[in-house]
C-alpha cells in the first residue's frame, strides 16, 4: 500500500517538476511569476486536442504544433506587452489577466466538458513486486525525465542558455556584454510556458482536463518551485516529487476530498518556514566548513 | 468623478428603460453589494499594493457564516451580518498575521492558496456549508420586524451600506492610515525609516479589506436567500482585480466603475455572451499597457503640432 502510494506520488510528482522547472526558468530570468502557468498547461492540451480532432493529425505532430503555438503566443505577449509595464505589480496583474482570459476563452471555445486524447499510449500494466504501474505512466515518467534533462542541458550548455543565465544573474551587465536581454527574457518566459504546455500534452492521454483545471495544477507547480527555493532546477525537480508524494499520501491515508487543501496548507507552511530552514541549513554548512578548516 | 457619475447614470437610465422595476432594483442591489466588496479590494490592492486573490473567497466566508448562523441557530439578520463581517475579518487577520513577512509575489501565492483552501472547505465541509448544494432558504433581511423581501425593499439598505463603504474608503484615503498604506505599498523601506511598522500597516489593510468583503457576503446571503460554492472561486477574485484595473487602480472612482462592470459582466451578460470576461481581461491588460505610456512627451508632441498649425494660420 505504502510503496504503491509512493510510486503514484513519484509519477505525478515528475509532471509537477516539469511545470515547476518552467516556472523557475521564467522567474529566474525575468523576475516575473507567470500566474497563468496552470492555464497554459490546460491551453496547450486543448490546442493539441483540437489539432488532432479537427486536423486529423497524429498525436506527436499535434503536440509539437500546440507547443509551438503556446511558445509564440506567450513570447509575443511577453515581448510586446509585459516588458512595457514598469512595476512588478503591474506585470503580475497582467499575467493574472492573461490566465483569466485564457480560462474563459477555453470555456467559450471548448465548453465545460472534461476531455482527453483517445488511446495514444500502449495499454497494459507493469508489475514490480507489490507495485503496479501502467505502461502509459512509465512512458510519461520517462518522457518527463528526458525533458528535464534536455532543459537542464539547454540552459547549461548552449549559448542561448548561457545568455539566459547571464541575464538572470545581472541584467545590465549582460546587456553591456552585448546580449539582447529583452529577447532572451521573452524567450525564457515563453520557454517556461512551452514546458507547461508540453506537460499538459504529456498527461492528457491519461488525465482528464477541463477549462478550469489550470488553477489547481498551477498552484501545485508554484508549491513545487517554492520548495526548491524558486531558483534552482534541481530544487524544482525535488519539489515536484515532494508535492506529488505528499498529495498521494494524503489521498491514500487521509481523504481524497482534502488532498488538494493539504497541499495548499503545505505551501503556506513551506513559505513560512523556508527562510528559517534555509538559515539553519546555512548555519550548519558554515559550522561544518569552519570545522574542516 | 463627474465623468464616472455621468457614465454610471447613463447605464442606470438604460437599465431602467429596458428592465422591469423589480429586476432593476435587484441589479441595483447587486451593484451596491459588489461595490462594498470592491471597496475592500481597493484598500488592499489600490492603496496597499498587495494583490489579493482570495477576496471573493472572503465574501464567501461572510455569506456562509451569516447563512449558516441564521439557518442553524436562528440568528436574526441584525446579528448574523456582523457575525459574517467578524468571521471574514478574523480569517483575513490570521492570514495576514501568518504571511506577514512575505514579500509581494509570495504573498500573492499565499492568498491564492488560501482562496483554494476556502473554496475546498465550502465544497467539502458538507455538514457546515451544505456542500455542492449550498445553503438554501436563508431568511431575508429584516429590521425590527419589518421583513425586506422584495428588491424594492432591500435596495435602500444595500445602497446605504454601499454609500457608507465608499465614504469609509474615501475617508481612509485621506487619513494618515490610508496615506501610510499607500506609501508602504510604493516604498516599504522608506516608510519603515519613518518609524511606521509596514507589516502592522498591511495587517490593518487586510482586516479592513476583509471586513468589507464579509459585509458584502453577509448581505448577499440574506438578499439572495441562497449561498452556493460556485460563486466564490478564485476566477471571480481575478476578475474583480481586472475590473479595478480598468477603473484605474488606486483611484476611488475605480470602485463604482468596477462594480458596474462586475454586475454587467457577471449578472446581466452571463449565459448570453461567453466572451465578456475574455474581452474585459484583455481590456485590463490594455489599460495597464496604456498607463505605461508616458504622457508628457505626447503632450509636448501635440503642442508642437498645434503650435505649428497656429503659426501657419
Amino acid at each position: 500500500m505504502l510503496t504503491q502510494q509512493l510510486a503514484n506520488g513519484l509519477t505525478t510528482g515528475l509532471i509537477y517538476s516539469l511545470l515547476a522547472i518552467g516556472l523557475v526558468m521564467a522567474y529566474s530570468t525575468t523576475k516575473v511569476i507567470n500566474f497563468a502557468h496552470g492555464e497554459l498547461f490546460v491551453f496547450g492540451a486543448f490546442i493539441g486536442l483540437t489539432l488532432q480532432r479537427q486536423g486529423h493529425l497524429p498525436f506527436a505532430v499535434a503536440a509539437g504544433l500546440a507547443v509551438l503555438v503556446v511558445f509564440v503566443f506567450v513570447g509575443m505577449f511577453a515581448y510586446l506587452i509585459l516588458w512595457k509595464l514598469k512595476s512588478s505589480l503591474e506585470r503580475s496583474i497582467a499575467t493574472i489577466a492573461l490566465g483569466l482570459a485564457l480560462r474563459d476563452l477555453m470555456l467559450v471555445l471548448f465548453g465545460s466538458d472534461s476531455e482527453s486524447f483517445v488511446a495514444v499510449y500502449p495499454g497494459g500494466t507493469l508489475s514490480l513486486g507489490t507495485i503496479t504501474v501502467s505502461y502509459a505512466t512509465v512512458l510519461v515518467c520517462l518522457a518527463s525525465l528526458v525533458l528535464l534533462a534536455a532543459t537542464s542541458l539547454f540552459v547549461h550548455r548552449t549559448r542561448y542558455g548561457i545568455w539566459m543565465r547571464a541575464t538572470a544573474q545581472n541584467e545590465q551587465l549582460a546587456a553591456m556584454a552585448g546580449i539582447p536581454t529583452h529577447q532572451v527574457q521573452a524567450g525564457a518566459f515563453a520557454g517556461g510556458a512551452a514546458l507547461a504546455a508540453l506537460a499538459g500534452l504529456l498527461v492528457t492521454p491519461q488525465w482528464q482536463v477541463y477549462y478550469g483545471a489550470g488553477t489547481v495544477v498551477g498552484l501545485k507547480a508554484f508549491t513545487a518551485a517554492l520548495i526548491g527555493g524558486f531558483g534552482s532546477f534541481r530544487g524544482a525537480l525535488l519539489g515536484g516529487i515532494v508535492v506529488g508524494v505528499v498529495e498521494a499520501l494524503l489521498a491514500g491515508y487521509v481523504s481524497s476530498t482534502w488532498k488538494d487543501s493539504g497541499v495548499y496548507v503545505f505551501l503556506i507552511l513551506v513559505m513560512l518556514l523556508m527562510p528559517r530552514l534555509a538559515s539553519v541549513v546555512r548555519k550548519v554548512q558554515l559550522a561544518w566548513e569552519r570545522n574542516r578548516e | 468623478m463627474l465623468w464616472t457619475a455621468g457614465l454610471l447614470g447613463t447605464c442606470a437610465i438604460i437599465m431602467a428603460a429596458t428592465m422591469s422595476p423589480s429586476q432593476f432594483w435587484r441589479v441595483g442591489s447587486l451593484f451596491c453589494l459588489g461595490l462594498i466588496a470592491l471597496a475592500g479590494l481597493h484598500v488592499l490592492t489600490g492603496l496597499a499594493r498587495v494583490i489579493s486573490l482570495y477576496h471573493v473567497a472572503l465574501v464567501g466566508v461572510g455569506a456562509y457564516t451569516a447563512g449558516a448562523l441564521s439557518l442553524s441557530v436562528g440568528l436574526c439578520p441584525i446579528l448574523s451580518v456582523p457575525a459574517g463581517v467578524l468571521a471574514a475579518a478574523a480569517i483575513s487577520f490570521v492570514l495576514a498575521k501568518l504571511a506577514g513577512s512575505l514579500q509581494d509575489h509570495y504573498l500573492t501565492l499565499a492568498t491564492l492558496a488560501a482562496s483554494e483552501i476556502l473554496t475546498n472547505i465550502f465544497r467539502g465541509a458538507t455538514g457546515l456549508t451544505g456542500g455542492a448544494n449550498g445553503l438554501v432558504g436563508i431568511p431575508p433581511l429584516s429590521i425590527a420586524g419589518l421583513v425586506l423581501f422584495s428588491p424594492q425593499d432591500y435596495f435602500p439598505v444595500c445602497a446605504a451600506f454601499a454609500v457608507g463603504a465608499l465614504c469609509v474608503a474615501w475617508a481612509l484615503q485621506r487619513s494618515f492610515l490610508g496615506k501610510a498604506l499607500r506609501a508602504a505599498g510604493d516604498a516599504g523601506v522608506l516608510v519603515e525609516t519613518l518609524g511606521i511598522d509596514s507589516i502592522d500597516l498591511r495587517l490593518a489593510g487586510f482586516v479592513i479589506g476583509g471586513s468589507f468583503a464579509g459585509l458584502a457576503g453577509a448581505l448577499a446571503a440574506h438578499v439572495d436567500g441562497f449561498v452556493g460554492p460556485e460563486s466564490f472561486g478564485v476566477d471571480r477574485s481575478m476578475a474583480y482585480l481586472c475590473f479595478l484595473v480598468i477603473g484605474g487602480l488606486g483611484k476611488l472612482r475605480s470602485v463604482p466603475v468596477a462594480a458596474a462592470l462586475a454586475v454587467i459582466a457577471v449578472e446581466i451578460l452571463r449565459g448570453i455572451v461567453g466572451w465578456q470576461m475574455v474581452i474585459l481581461a484583455c481590456a485590463a491588460v490594455a489599460t495597464l499597457y496604456l498607463r505605461s505610456w508616458t504622457m508628457p512627451p505626447l503632450f509636448a508632441w501635440m503642442k508642437r503640432r498645434l503650435g505649428a498649425k497656429a503659426g501657419v494660420a
